[in-house]
């Protein structure tokens, strides 16, 4: 089982690997807080996956903070981004 | 270890420097930011991995989300100040004198003996006359009280110097446009989720990884929230606000100076009650962390007005 939540978990990870591309290309601030958002809810997954173990079940807590607290950039970006790059 | 874990650690251990790479060099400031709160999130993993458990909680409530959303709301402000790149000189000269501040921290990293046991063990044995269960725990409010509320008191200092030098255009008292109804109704879920999780987070803090640090950040993100949308207007210093600001700093102040009448040493907590005393402080700090982190947002960003409407019109 630790061995499916850890393949799981890297997949997770790969996948977050053309995210990053799109974060380093951009264009738009718009992309890039969309890539943001993506591994926030990523994070939350692979966090999950790693305190499927017992002795890591803490894991879970992180897991809710990531949760709640990457709402906060989004907010921040809508109220802050020079209006030009919100399309 | 198996193959799975070794490949999951070296995606992580490459990644981080990969990011931090695209930090330094990104180009624009909000290229910069966003990678930032990237790298924020990887290093949470990366920290989550070692099993570094508290550091990967205040990784993700203070190094990616708020601090993300602070240089997000410093952007507008920072952005046209921006000049041409500086010259070369200048450049190469920062650039060896933080090469040459690495490679002493490296040296020094190597000269420190391969195998010490650190302080885990002593901390573990004598745990019990501490007020907290969690070895984190102890260590921050009991073993070294001293410095965890020396940092109290740095926090509220900050948040005094953000208020000396905001500027006036975004000081508090203002609300912003009215929310929209998906942002609306997202707040409803996200205030009240914030402020139970918040609560299991000190809770938590006695025995196992959490404390006033994490759910202090976490209630500052909700402030955060409510003030950016412009459901609440910022901080007003009010006499409330300022009590809530000093409160946790005076709580530590006097359980720390208490025992000192008794002919005890600072912060030596008495021995029966020193679990709630623990208890009671982080429930102090919390409030006043949070109040603190959401002095240094300024409130919702002037906005046009909107056209009125032609009902409104005679």
């Amino acid at each position: 089982m630790h061995e499916l939540r850890m393949g799981v978990a890297l997949f997770l990870l790969l996948m977050l690997l053309p995210g990053l591309a799109r974060a380093w290309r951009g264009p738009t601030l718009t992309d890039r807080i969309l890539v943001i958002q993506l591994f926030g809810t990523c994070g939350v997954a692979v966090l999950l996956l790693l305190g499927g173990d017992r002795e890591a079940a803490a894991l879970r807590n992180v897991a809710l903070v990531f949760a709640v607290l990457a709402a906060v950039t989004v907010i921040a970006f809508v109220r802050f981004a020079p209006s030009e790059d919100v399309r | 270890m198996s193959l799975v874990d070794w490949t999951l650690d070296g995606v992580l251990a490459a990644l981080l420097p990969l990011i931090a790479w695209g930090v330094v060099t990104a180009a624009s400031l909000d290229k910069a930011i966003m990678l930032f709160i990237v790298l924020g999130f990887v290093s949470a993993l990366a920290w989550a991995r070692l099993d570094a458990i508290d550091v990967a909680l205040v990784e993700a409530a203070v190094g990616s989300g708020l601090t993300g959303a602070l240089l997000l709301s410093a952007l507008p402000a920072i952005q046209p100040r921006l000049r041409r790149p500086s010259s070369l000189a200048r450049r190469a000269g920062v650039g060896a004198l933080l090469a040459g501040i690495t490679i002493w921290l490296g040296v020094t990293t190597l000269r420190l003996p391969a195998r010490s046991g650190g302080l885990a063990e002593l901390v573990c044995e004598n745990i019990e006359q501490s007020g907290a269960l969690h070895p984190i725990t102890a260590v921050l409010l009991d073993f070294r009280g001293y410095d965890t509320l020396i940092e109290v008191a740095v926090l509220l200092v900050a948040s005094l110097a953000v208020r000396a030098v905001q500027r006036p255009r975004l000081r508090p008292g203002r609300r912003g446009e009215p929310t929209s109804e998906p942002l609306a109704s997202f707040l409803n879920l996200l205030v009240p989720a914030s402020i139970v999780i918040a609560g299991f987070l000190v809770w938590e803090g006695s025995h196992a990884p959490g404390g006033a640090f994490q759910a202090g950040s976490i209630l500052a993100g909700c402030g955060v929230s409510l003030q950016l949308t412009g459901e609440r207007p910022a901080l007003r210093m009010t006499l409330r606000v300022r009590a809530a600001l000093v409160l946790g700093l005076a709580v530590f102040v006097a359980l720390a100076g208490a025992p000192l009448l008794r002919g005890h040493d600072l912060l030596d907590y008495p021995r029966p009650w020193a679990g709630p005393l623990v208890f009671a402080l982080e429930l102090a700090l919390t409030v006043s962390i949070a109040v603190i982190l959401v002095t240094f947002f300024p409130g919702a960003p002037d906005r046009p007005e909107p056209p009125a409407r032609a009902a409104d019109s005679p």
